[in-house]
């Protein structure tokens, strides 16, 4: 026996299988023998020749996806038929999937020039079926028992090919009759961003799985998602692994500012909404200070509209773990524009406050170390990523537009992966080499960093936090008392205007500070 | 504030105001901020254009006094719907319910949490924090989510992040 190199069931590289590594690939040489049928994915062969006074065995029948052998072995589903004087080639299934058993279910998933291409034989047309996708079913093969959920969604072909290939016996040349996926759209408003999927790596399944965010692109029967084959050498995706390769959340986001229930001062919150009218998937790690998982990945489904609140206690159940020291903060990643969320943070004089709203390259707002109400100042570097971020560097801009000590400072020689690093104003002024500021400052990071999120927090005299780092969104405000103390400074190139603090009249002090970006 | 009446020549101002910055377009960043007799200060410059999402019922055990702002960005008179949404995605009353039948061009509407179950007629207390959507009109529109703690503090809840 022997496999077909081509018409492999599904392909298989992507895991480097091996041609082996299917079941039933046995192998059998067969001079003077007569071929074994072939098994699972198989083409059945007989050699052909034998010694120099003999005559070849028989071919035997292709498995499934394999092409007869010699002296008209049958071939096996979608294979090309053996003849007297060559073998059938193998069938192509399944260009970027192909599922023996078990359940997928598709959620935003793109395929994207997916082929199913069949095997060259020497004799009889084999055939390529389900350019993107193939699901073997009992009707295709007894061993066969996949299926798809009715819970797939989102799923777009383009340009996808199933190709069938006519043998190459006496010298005709191939050719390749192709069939083009009917255009499929998705039929939600989603879009698969996250993880394209090129053929470089990919997954071997056994497990029910969802296949969330995913983009199938140029895959072929050579460099496609094989699934239900056991092998040493593969790696499971299921809802309850998801330490691989294959990320089924999709868009992430983070809740950075969370204490444990040890903390006696302060009660943080965790707010999380599913926006969508749908149910979704959420996938959840929570990280300490150093950027050390606490616990391992967690999931759990939010109903259409729901709304979950995790405080302290609730996540220190969910991970099933003791308290952690300092600060944590929670990775969330579900399908694109579903969650939103809110830090929250009961301070010790029952105020609350929202925590959540972070930058990636500016913080304004930044009070100096001896600024007269006794703010604190805390400017927080979360590293999102999975990898060393070095030399955080950044510009500190006085309210007259001037830098205050030098410029492209480093800030920050390095923060590990998914690591929150903490400057305080004094630390801050150690940084930029200068004297304390006046009024002020804010910071503009050069060159920006996606992966990294900037926070500014202020802590007051009582020990109450409030988030300075975000501004309005469409340069208005309200304001929200009769008769108020205001600041309004207008930063106008190349200087600032200041405008005198007036006396407070109100219960309520109020400032607005109006700056002008660099560019 | 006395150098923003000089500046528009206007007499104190009443109620509560909305600053436009209407020149230049680009180029600005804007924040307002609150200092309250604590001297707890606070980030008043986030709004959201859609849903607020921390609205607990008005006797909540923190005694929070949580109010609604609704501002009418638009130069059209707008008739102003939502529908209120428990913890579990369902909604609480009367579902896509009249909050302001003509809310006057550039004008805002505040509520608390009293006005606002009288709004969806309901008559029971809801579980935690309830979230508002706004139904109707689509744009145009900017709210905000202000809470009044129990020490007078006032903060801004309103900017959920996305993911």
């Amino acid at each position: 026996m022997r496999n077909d190199a081509k018409g492999i069931i599904g392909g298989d590289s992507g895991l480097n299988l091996g041609p082996d590594a299917v079941p039933g690939a046995i192998k059998f040489n067969g001079d003077n023998r007569f071929g074994d049928s072939g098994g699972f994915g198989s083409g059945g062969e007989g050699k052909c020749g034998g010694d120099s006074n003999g005559f070849g065995g028989l071919g035997g029948n292709g498995g499934f996806g394999g092409g007869g052998g010699y002296f008209g072995g049958n071939s096996g589903f979608g294979g090309g038929l053996g003849g007297d004087d060559g073998h059938g080639g193998g069938a192509g299934f399944g260009g970027a999937v192909f599922t023996k058993a078990g359940t997928l279910t598709f959620k935003t998933v793109s395929f994207v020039n997916s082929s199913a291409m069949a095997g060259v034989g020497d004799f009889g047309a084999s055939q390529g079926k389900g350019a993107a996708i193939f699901i073997c079913t009992e009707k295709e093969d007894d061993s066969c028992s996949a299926t798809v959920s009715k819970d797939s969604c989102g799923i777009t072909f383009n340009d996808s090919i199933a190709c069938s290939l006519q043998p190459t016996h006496k010298g005709n040349v191939s050719t390749c009759t192709t069939t083009r996926n009917p255009s499929c759209s998705t039929t939600l408003n989603e879009v698969a961003c996250d993880y394209t999927y090129n053929g470089l790596t990919a997954c071997h399944i056994k497990e029910n799985v969802v296949f969330c965010g995913l983009i199938f692109s140029g895959s072929t029967t050579a460099n496609a998602l094989t699934t239900d084959m056991d092998n040493a050498n593969t790696f499971n995706v299921s809802k309850n692994n998801l330490s691989t390769p294959c990320r089924l959340g999709s868009q992430e986001v983070g809740i950075y500012n969370l204490v444990s229930s040890t903390n006696q001062d302060y009660t943080s919150f965790a707010k999380i909404t599913n926006v969508t009218n749908r149910s979704i998937d959420v996938i959840v790690k929570l990280y300490d200070e150093g950027g050390q998982m606490l616990g391992g990945p967690k999931s759990y489904t939010l109903n259409a509209g729901q709304t979950i609140n995790s405080n302290a206690q609730d996540l220190e159940s969910l991970f099933n773990i003791t308290p952690w020291l300092g600060n944590a903060w929670l990775q969330l990643k579900a399908i694109p524009n579903s969650l939103r969320v809110m830090n929250l943070l009961r301070n010790p004089d029952s105020t609350l406050t929202r925590l959540n709203l972070s930058s990636q390259n500016t913080l304004y707002n930044i009070h100096n170390k001896n600024n007269a109400y006794g703010y604190d100042a805390f400017l927080m570097f979360i590293n999102t990523s999975e990898r060393t971020l070095t030399d955080i560097t950044g510009t500190l801009y006085a309210p007259s537009g001037q830098v205050v000590g030098n410029a492209k400072t480093l800030l920050l020689p390095e923060i590990v992966p998914k690591a929150i690093q903490v400057l305080t104003s004094e630390l801050l002024e150690q940084r930029v080499g200068n004297n304390a500021w006046s009024g002020r400052a804010w910071l503009e990071r050069n060159p920006p960093q996606p992966d990294l999120q900037l926070i500014n927090l202020l802590e007051s005299k009582t020990g109450t936090f409030n988030n300075m780092s975000a501004v309005s969104a469409d340069n208005t405000l309200t304001i929200p008392c009769t008769i108020c103390q205001v600041a309004l400074t207008l930063k106008i190139k190349p200087s600032f205007v200041l405008l005198t603090l007036p006396q407070q009249r109100c219960r309520y002090a109020e400032r607005y500070l109006i700056k002008q970006d660099k560019h | 504030m006395s150098h923003l009446e000089a500046k528009f020549g206007v007499p104190p101002l009443t109620g509560r105001n909305r600053l436009v910055i209407t020149s230049p377009t680009t180029g600005l960043a804007v924040m307002g901020t609150i200092r309250s007799p604590s001297d707890n200060i606070a980030n008043a410059s986030v709004t959201e254009s859609h849903m607020l999402y921390y609205l607990p019922h008005w006797t909540n055990t923190h005694q929070d006094k949580v109010f609604v702002r609704i501002t009418n960005t638009t130069g059209q008179i707008q008739q102003v719907r939502g529908t209120l949404w428990d913890n579990n995605g369902h909604s609480l009353g009367t579902r896509n319910a009249i909050l302001v039948d003509a809310l006057q061009p550039y004008a805002t509407a505040a509520m608390n949490m009293q006005t606002l179950a009288n709004l969806f007629s309901i008559t029971t207390l809801w579980e935690k924090q309830a979230r508002l959507e706004i139904t109707a009109p689509t744009t145009g529109i900017k709210l905000m989510n202000m809470n009044r703690s129990q020490n007078s503090a006032i903060t801004n809840l309103s900017g959920a992040t996305s993911n």
